[in-house]
């Protein structure tokens, strides 16, 4: 079978531990196959590097199959790299990369993403958001028929398209200023627009922005370069949501109560 | 009040004190403009309108002070918005990529900033009339200077409002003022550069306050931007015409002529 193989000089952040200083060193990435993943190709680096006896590079991943969110990767300047088609890094192909360029591989970069090793961030903080409020506290039974709770088709497809964030944190490393309003946002859509979601609307817009400011995430200024980024095509439809529900949920705290 | 604090101590209370403030601030610099814009029209008018606005005594001062909280809750808003942006990302990327945000979207802060500047020195050259080396025409002397004034060219009234009363000797030319105000091309530019940076922060702002107000969507996203885009650039093109039109030499100081 005929592959084509490729070669790239690889310009990786290393970094021993969440303390430690962290550098670029350039690895050479030789005779990948253009099917490769990006991963992959890591996958291929590193067992090299392990051949030589050198410390492999550190980096996130789970699924493989751009559903679970456990990937990451800041490359050449793009969270999950130059993807076109709103996926994953681990749903990123080498084929899309000029052969003998070198790129960039960085982790995510926000202080509440504080990098464990090399291109491994803690995401908890998403974690500590989602605690805060992203779920409904009554217990929910067996399943209900289907009509039982009539839901209009325009926001039974709104909390569908909010629903469908994996929260893997790629709007916060893409966000010029480290903001996670669309992850949150995306959260607090995606009840609000649900009737199980009614009774707690209120508090969990203010805990969850609670959680958010607390954590040291930025502010959204409005780029929208976490839409561009997002591997699960959450609109930043769902931050005017959260704008619009905590604005409201605030004036009803200070007034009649949550 | 408790709730009032900590609703603008939050994130979101935060952009929306940037938005309201902001807001205001289009309403301002679209109302200055109209007003500016009666340049082009016979001197009277514009002297006129200078008058009436003088003339508004305690309101003109309650107004001047309004716009100055405005501005500078703006500014105290998006300076600590920012201080926080770059604690949340202290490192940035080694080759940073962009997709959809623009130039005027990442250099809010310095066009807004450096407007400060130019704010200041419009309100040295033009209010408080301290630039060095400028002579203005800024008196119309009538034909009897001691008479109180009901009446500029031939205006009674502006926009239909009554003229106020005041001696005839105080009526600043304002027409001529901007004449000589304009007249070097430095200062002209200095003006045309400022309105670029304000264009700038328009294109971004216009379109910002309505998303951080939750108002934004789908269905609007394209015609709002191309919407704030084209009132900024009207922005740019309307202020940006007095001091060009002067450089040009097509709208000259027409001296004490003007009014009787
Ligand atoms: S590894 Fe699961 S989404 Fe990439």
């Amino acid at each position: 079978m005929h592959r084509k193989t490729m070669n790239f000089t690889l310009r990786v952040w290393r970094q021993k531990s969440a303390n430690a200083a962290g550098r670029f060193v350039d690895y050479p990435a030789r005779n990948i196959p253009d099917e490769a993943s990006f991963l992959e190709m890591l996958d291929i680096v590193n067992e090299e590097l392990e051949a030589r006896g050198e410390e492999p590079i550190a980096f996130d991943h789970d699924c493989r199959e751009g559903i679970c969110g456990m990937c990451s990767l800041v490359i050449n300047g793009l969270a999950h790299g130059p993807n076109g088609s709103h996926a994953t890094t681990c749903q990123l192909y080498m084929r899309l990369f000029d052969d003998g360029s070198t790129i960039y591989v960085e982790p995510f970069r926000a202080t509440p993403f504080p990098i464990i090793k090399d291109l491994v961030v803690h995401r908890a903080a998403l974690d500590r958001i989602q605690q805060a409020g992203g779920f409904i506290s009554n217990r929910t039974g067996s399943a209900v028929d289907a009509n039982a709770n009539p839901v209009s088709k325009r926001d039974a497809d709104g909390a569908m398209d909010a629903a469908a964030c994996i929260g893997c944190g790629a709007c916060v490393a893409a966000c010029p200023n480290a903001s996670a309003m669309l992850f949150v946002g995306a959260k607090v859509t995606h009840f609000a627009r649900l009737p199980q979601g009614q009774p707690e609307r209120d508090r969990r817009v203010l805990a969850m922005v609670g959680q958010m400011d607390k954590e040291g995430f930025g502010n959204c200024s409005n780029h929208y370069e976490c839409e561009a980024v997002c591997p699960a095509e959450i609109k930043v439809d769902v931050i005017a949501h959260l704008n619009r529900d905590f604005d409201i949920a605030k004036l009803k705290s200070a007034t009649v109560g949550v | 009040m408790n709730a009032l604090l900590s609703y603008c101590r939050s994130s979101i209370g935060k952009k929306t004190i940037v938005a309201v403030t902001g807001l205001l601030l289009i309403l301002f610099v679209t109302g200055h403009l109209v007003g500016n814009l009666q340049f082009f029209l016979p001197p009277e008018w514009i002297n006129a309108y200078g008058h009436k606005l003088q003339s508004l005594g305690a309101l003109l001062w309650v107004i001047r002070l309004g716009l100055l909280a405005v501005v500078g809750t703006h500014i105290l808003a998006t300076i600590s918005l920012t201080l926080q942006n770059r604690k949340a990302r202290p490192q940035g990327y080694a080759v940073p990529a962009y997709r959809a945000s623009t130039a005027a979207s990442r250099t809010m802060i310095v066009s807004g900033l450096i407007l400060v500047c130019f704010i200041v020195f419009h309100l040295l050259h033009f209010t408080v009339r301290v630039v060095p080396g400028h002579t203005y025409n800024e008196e119309i002397h009538l034909v009897d200077g001691t008479v109180v004034n009901h009446e500029i060219g031939g205006f009674t009234k502006h926009w239909g409002i009554p003229l106020g009363d005041v001696p005839a000797h105080t009526v600043h030319n304002v027409h001529d003022m901007m004449v000589a105000g304009f007249q070097r091309w430095y200062i002209s530019a200095f003006y045309i550069v400022g309105m670029f940076l304000l264009c700038m922060h328009l294109s971004h702002g216009a379109a910002s306050f309505v998303q951080t107000f939750g108002l934004r969507s789908r269905q609007i996203e394209k015609g709002l931007t191309i919407g704030s885009r084209l009132f900024a650039w009207a922005i740019f093109l309307g202020y940006s015409s007095i001091p060009a039109s002067v450089l040009l030499g097509l709208v000259k100081a027409t001296g004490s002529t003007c009014c009787k």
